[in-house]
């Protein structure tokens, strides 16, 4: 044996040159290729004409960037019996997500603050049939809800659609408000309490500033969920406030005559466009949702 | 046989300097302990050695290969974490195999190297179990025994015992010594202990700031600190500091502080004698001091009871007492100073007391730079 | 003058729960009794109070498109399940290898989740169109005989849809998974390259299993995403052709409004229901075990 030093002298490992490391790369590389496959076909698709698609590949770029179907899509495609474009049910979605999303988060918070820190009787079991609830088809518990808020003259109004949100959001909402305030050194409501303050001085005082992060985590989760539902909008929100989604599907598998792919496509682009955007701007807070509403305490 | 070279080693976390140009020789069957506070860089050391984190520069042979940059898989190393990160999903026997199967090792030789190391720490008949059913001792013994399978040549544990109450490490500590005494392997293990330290290493190595300070065996590193850094970090207490001026008659040395006057011999100097008016830090371990009541005793002669030489007097503040001993503090009037009282409860708060003290074992340090005089 | 507080923070406490009773009692509960009711009737266009036994259960078993529904949704659920646990799971072992680039890559696989039903649902039929989509452009390559036009093909409808909503929910799975991965003890990483465990092996002995309970969360979301598809089939199939991609909630939604058959379609919930309930009840059961039990 030589010396100090052996045989060969020790190299690092560079990344581009471990042959492990490389594969992994090429492998994560492709996946994503196929994942953003979609968006990508999507984007070019409704950048071209209705003759380049037909005589151009899937996967080519448009020879010349043309934003009609977009202006198509907005202000004058036929959504069923309309032919304003989506645009009307752009700014339904809007009117209907803000509403429900600022009513299901302050909602959940407070009941996720008073089933964490008040021991309330009864509260369990509810709190365990809105769970369950929660795993049930809506189809189940349609009807029935049409039925209790007919007579009332919600459905197929704007406050109606908000009302039906509210309601099956509410299990999600409770849950991961519920596992943060328990998560929650309890000294912190004892200390509140002795010092006076009631039920609702703690909650709005001391609670609800302590869970900021996770009322923006509940509002980008409830927002996009919102934003993306189809079947209530379809059923609850009435002809004039049809969501954005609902508008989509008429627009697209409703046409008589030729279709319009590229307007399909720009159409289908504006609608995901807001999550989308939500989710660039905020995706690891949509992250700490998925791991907040995974966790069950 | 060197099992450990490590050769001008630095090593960078997020940007700060945490291993600053170390180098150690550990020989094969030695029991080397890494002592020092947190953020010294033990672990760091530790890691970079077991191969999960790279070095900025220098080198690490093992066994004489060079293995800076080498797998840890490939640097026949065995590794015991804090939490021993024992498979929880896997029984005993399948930890102890799950390295050697994935190896590719035959399943009959897998077997009989898991029996033999089964037996060798006596945990034949857990097996079956899986590590939530087992000890803290046995699971100590599981992580020990996954790189005895794999026949290790170097062992590092990485503060095994930190993690336990008072008794349990107290005993798992004794294990491990035994362990090593009957294995004869070669042990590197981190701690913040320094109890831990100097019952279980043959040799000790104390760190600060990604430097080691001394390295050395226990009885030397006790006995004679090289700086002041070690010797104010090593016993408990705490040894003693007074910093004072030499005072050079002839050849005859005195170090004078306010109300003290101390005869040093020479040869507590290691290297040159110190001038006149030189300033110098008096180091006392607590037990070095002896008391005796201040009444009848002027100051200057030999204390009443013969032992040592005479330093001043004082006043007792503080006791503490510890069933065996006593934990006397003396305010003197260059400082406060604790000493040891094995003679029952003598002394009572507010009574006055001298000192003497054993002058050839104390430790005189440089006043600027804290080195060993 | 604190008991007299706590009476009233109680009271509070009670009032402010007060919609969550309303919603669970009476949203929930009330709702899927009375669905169970009408079930029960000979209810058409509107809710009649007769009572008719087991009639419409025995009407919906010998109800072709009925069957064929349910057959079609135990297919979908058991590949759509078991597609986006594997995918999910092999895209969280890559992930966490690939320190780097791990982060932006993440956000790739979980971007689709973002979509609703809808959007993915169309931009599939896009690409699965057979004239214009995936087999148009790859017969433009030269490979003039490449088939893929299971849109429109009855033995293969309904495999589009699976394609369609693994794309969208895989990214879920994968993270899930991962949140689960960082809750694994470091050291078990770092003992594993000690004692040279390649990487797929680990992941398959022991860090699997040590993720039952991430693995039974996930798997009881993509049930529930079985059980209630029906954007999806709406936007790419409308259960078509034919029937070879209906499902349960299709039906129901057909007969509770277009077919004017209320009746029907309540016992065709209430199936759905408790088979759904019958499936993941194992499920939620273990979880709430699981997670009473100290970690």
């Amino acid at each position: 044996m030589s010396g100090a030093g052996g045989e060969r002298p020790s190299v690092p490992r560079r990344w581009y040159t471990d042959p492990a490391r490389l594969g992994l790369l090429a492998l994560l590389l492709s996946a994503a290729l196929c994942f953003l496959l979609p968006l990508y076909v999507m984007s070019l698709t409704s950048f071209k004409s209705m003759e380049e698609i037909r005589n151009t590949s899937l996967f080519a770029l448009p020879p010349q960037l043309s934003f009609a179907a977009w202006q198509a899509a907005w202000s004058s495609a036929c959504t069923g019996v309309a032919c304003n474009g989506i645009s009307a049910g752009f700014w339904n979605s809007v009117l209907i997500v803000i509403p429900s999303t600022l009513i299901a988060v302050g909602l959940g918070a407070l009941n996720g603050y008073a089933l964490a820190f008040w021991r309330l009787r009864g509260a369990g079991v509810l709190f365990a049939v809105l769970m369950i609830g929660a795993f049930l088809p809506i189809q189940v518990m349609m009807l029935p809800l049409v039925r209790l808020l007919a007579p009332l003259h919600l459905v197929g109004t704007l406050t109606g659609i908000i009302i039906v949100h509210v309601i099956f959001s509410m299990p999600v909402m409770t849950l991961i408000f519920r596992n943060y305030y328990a998560a929650l050194p309890r000294e912190l409501f004892l200390a509140a309490r002795l010092d006076g303050a009631g039920f609702l001085y703690a909650f709005l005082r001391l609670m609800l500033p302590m869970s900021l992060p996770m009322l923006a985590v509940a509002a980008i989760m409830q927002a996009t969920g919102v934003w993306n539902d189809y079947l209530l909008g379809l059923v609850f929100a009435g002809r004039e406030h049809l969501p954005m989604t609902v508008q989509l599907n008429n627009l697209v598998n409703t046409t008589t005559g030729t279709r319009e792919y590229n307007v399909d496509m720009a159409a289908t682009l504006l609608t995901a466009l807001v999550p989308l955007l939500i989710y660039a701007l905020a995706g690891r807070w949509f992250v700490r949702g998925i791991a907040a509403g995974s966790l069950k305490a | 046989m060197t099992a450990l070279t490590v050769e001008q080693l630095s090593v960078q976390l997020g940007g700060r300097r945490v291993i600053e140009r170390l180098d150690l020789q550990v020989e094969s069957g030695e029991f080397l302990v890494l002592l020092g506070a947190s953020g010294c860089g033990k672990s760091t050391l530790l890691h970079t050695v077991a191969g999960l984190q790279a070095p900025h520069a220098g080198r690490v042979l093992i066994d004489g290969v060079d293995r800076t940059w080498s797998d840890p898989g490939e640097r026949n190393v065995g590794m015991v974490f804090q939490s021993y990160a024992l498979y929880p999903t896997l029984s005993v026997e399948g930890n102890l195999g799950f390295g050697l199967r994935a190896r590719g090792v035959a399943r009959g030789e897998v077997r009989e190297r898991v029996r033999r190391v089964a037996q060798l720490l006596q945990l034949d008949a857990l097996l079956e179990r899986k590590p939530a059913q087992l000890s803290g001792g046995q699971r100590q013994r599981v992580a020990i025994g996954r790189a005895l399978v794999r026949e290790a040549g170097l062992l590092l544990l990485d503060e095994p015992l930190s993690n336990l109450d008072a008794g349990l490490r107290a005993t798992l500590r004794r294990e491990l010594k035994l362990l090593h005494q009957r294995l004869g392997a070669t042990m590197i293990h981190v701690t913040h202990d320094q109890v831990e330290a100097l019952t279980l290493a043959t040799r000790l190595a104390v760190m600060q700031d990604g430097r080691i300070r001394q390295l050395g065996t226990p009885d030397e590193v006790y006995r004679r600190p090289a700086n002041r850094f070690v010797a104010g970090f090593i016993g408990s207490p705490a040894m003693n500091f007074i910093e004072g001026k030499i005072a050079r008659v002839g050849a005859a040395l005195q170090l004078c502080a306010t109300g003290l006057r101390v005869d040093l011999p020479a040869q507590l100097f290691s290297a040159a004698l110190p001038l006149d008016g030189e300033s110098l830090v008096l180091g006392l371990r607590p037990e070095q001091i002896h008391l005796a009541s201040a009444a009848g005793v002027s100051s200057g002669q030999g204390a009443s009871d013969g032992r040592g030489a005479n330093i001043g007097a004082g006043r007792v503040t503080l006791i503490e007492p510890l069933g065996s001993h006593e934990v006397v503090w003396i305010e003197l009037e260059c400082g406060t100073v604790a000493a040891l009282n094995h003679q029952g409860q003598r002394y009572h708060c507010g009574d006055g007391v001298s000192l003497a003290a054993d002058l050839e074992t104390v430790s005189l340090f440089d006043a600027t730079t804290g080195e060993r005089r | 003058m604190i008991t007299r507080r706590i009476d009233s923070g109680l009271r509070r406490a009670h009032l402010a729960l007060v919609p969550m009773a309303l919603v669970a009692l009476v949203c929930y509960l009330g709702a899927t009794l009375w669905s169970l009711r009408i079930s029960l009737s000979s209810s058409r266009s509107f809710p009649v109070s007769d009572f008719v036994g087991l009639a419409q259960y025995r009407r919906l078993f010998s109800n072709e498109r009925w069957l064929h529904s349910l057959g079609n949704l135990a297919t979908y659920g058991l590949l759509f399940v078991a597609a986006c646990l594997i995918i999910g799971w092999l895209l969280a072992i890559l992930i966490e290898r690939e320190v780097r680039m791990g982060g932006a890559l993440r956000l790739v696989f979980l971007y689709p989740y973002a979509m609703s039903f809808i959007a993915t649902g169309l931009v599939w039929q896009w690409l699965l169109n057979p004239g214009l989509g995936i087999q148009e452009a790859v017969r433009r390559w030269g490979f003039s005989q490449f088939r893929f036009d299971w849109l429109v093909d009855q033995d293969h409808a309904l495999y589009t849809i699976v394609i369609a909503t693994v794309w969208q929910a895989s990214g879920l799975v994968m993270t899930i998974l991962l949140a689960g991965m960082r809750g694994i003890d470091a050291d078990i990483w770092r003992a594993a390259r000690i004692d040279a465990v390649p990487a797929w092996r680990l992941h398959l002995w022991v860090i699997a299993p040590m993720l039952a309970a991430p693995f039974a969360t996930a798997t009881l979301l993509l049930l529930t995403g079985v059980a209630k598809l029906y954007d999806a089939v709406v936007a790419m199939t409308q259960g078509g052709p034919g029937t070879a991609s209906e499902v349960p909630t299709k039906f129901i939604m057909d007969h509770l409004f277009g077919r004017a058959n209320i009746a029907l379609a309540s016992a065709g919930a209430t199936v759905l229901v408790l088979s759904a309930l019958i499936v993941m009840m194992p499920l939620i059961y273990a979880r709430a075990r699981s997670s009473r039990r100290p970690a």
